[in-house]
């Protein structure tokens, strides 16, 4: 196998990652295939899910395939990583096909609810009730909680809001201090589990509400997102540390 | 809002298949009930995502009770029957792990309490005075 210097250099990460556990080198790693992983996700657009949304699977599949990848099969790393990241693609439409027949009038209440939240938010200075919002959006209050709920089953909604673009490598380089506090945790056990499938965004956000006790408003003020948002990017790292778990989570008690 | 709050002596009690794909009308049974509590937005995410992860996370059996009572300034509600605590010493070290820290940041107090016919959690959260509690 004739290895280019960009497959060598990335071997070689491979290899401090793998054999010692050099978290940087996985950054790095996840940082130079990003690329491969948008390009992936692209060819699955407009088929009902948001670019955004996919960028974001893709990058999980991007993770498990630095995760899982066995340096002495002989094989190139994108050679085991595209189909890697294309299963996790086909498994997030499998598993979310029928999230995308919401209708559309709950998807529009839904848009305008996330603005509302946000902006009474900041004028109340406390989240909003439903009465609020549903006087704020001219519904019902049960059209309020039904246009909510909707945007749980209906993760095919972007999970990267748009002003969030082009700060994915900005927010990458907080990783190292992400790890440092995880470090410092008690509960590490738990941690080991699960978390290393995490974007580093979602492993900040989770360090954020769950060790920080900083509260969803705190955390969509500190990383300049909305708070739907936050609510809806701690749901994904949960489930996401929860199928970790279940695939191959070993109690931690026999670590 | 119109309708009155729930009052002390009323409970609301949904009764759902002990299956995960009902989890979304457990988060509807607390959204109607953060409608009537003028509960805020958070509280009632909060809410949501702590029951979410105790219907997750516990043996559930054939059916699933949920019960909200309002005791004070606080709405309690009771999960079960279970097949098992999920928070009990015995139970599986990381899952345990997992649910308590979880439950620590999403609600104001959690227990589990015995019943005749098994474990029940209890998840509690304050309403504070007045409109909006987060």
């Amino acid at each position: 196998m004739s290895l280019s210097p960009n497959q060598l250099e990335e071997n070689e990460l491979l290899r401090a990652y793998h054999e010692r556990g050099d978290k940087s080198a996985r950054d790095k790693l996840v940082e130079a295939n990003l690329p491969l992983a948008r390009a992936i996700a692209r060819r699955y657009a407009g088929r009902g899910e948001q670019l955004d949304d996919l960028v974001q699977v893709a990058s999980i599949g991007l993770i498990k395939a630095i995760d899982r990848f066995d340096l002495e099969r002989g094989v190139y790393f994108r050679t085991y990583a595209v189909p890697t990241i294309v299963g996790e693609i086909k498994r997030h439409f499998r598993d979310r096909a029928w999230a995308v027949h919401v209708p559309r009038r709950l998807k529009e209440l839904n848009q305008m609810l996330s603005s509302l939240i946000q902006d009474m938010s900041a004028q109340l200075e406390r989240s909003p009730t439903i009465a609020e919002l549903a006087e704020a959006a001219g519904v019902e209050e049960e059209e309020v909680v039904e246009a909510l709920e909707s945007s749980r089953a209906y993760t095919a909604e972007s999970l990267t809001a748009p002003a969030e673009e082009g700060s994915e490598l900005d927010r990458m380089q907080t990783l190292g201090v992400v790890e440092e506090a995880f470090e410092r945790t008690e509960d590490k056990q738990l941690l080991a589990v699960g978390i290393d499938a995490l974007g580093p965004r979602e492993r900040r956000i989770i360090q954020l509400r769950f060790y920080d006790g900083l509260t969803q408003t705190q955390i969509a003020n500190e990383l300049g997102i909305s708070q739907m948002h936050v609510s809806r990017l701690i749901r994904r790292a949960l489930e996401t540390m929860r199928e970790e778990l279940e695939r191959g989570g070993v109690d931690a008690e026999e670590r | 809002m119109s309708d009155p709050a729930l009052n002390t002596s009323e409970t609301v009690t949904l009764t759902i298949p002990g299956e995960l794909r009902f989890v979304g009308i457990a988060r509807l049974f607390v959204g109607g009930l953060a409608a009537r509590l003028d509960l805020g937005y958070e509280t009632m995410d909060d809410l949501q995502l702590a029951l979410e992860s105790v219907l997750r996370k516990a043996e559930l059996g054939d059916e699933v009770t949920l019960e909200a009572h309002v005791e004070g300034e606080g709405l309690s509600i009771l999960v079960g029957p279970l097949r098992r605590d999920p928070l009990e010493a015995g139970a599986p070290h990381t899952e345990r792990l997992e649910l308590e820290r979880l439950l620590a940041a999403l609600v104001a107090d959690a227990g589990s309490t015995t019943r005749s016919d098994g474990c029940w959690l209890r998840l509690d959260v304050r309403i504070p005075a007045g409109s909006g509690s987060a």
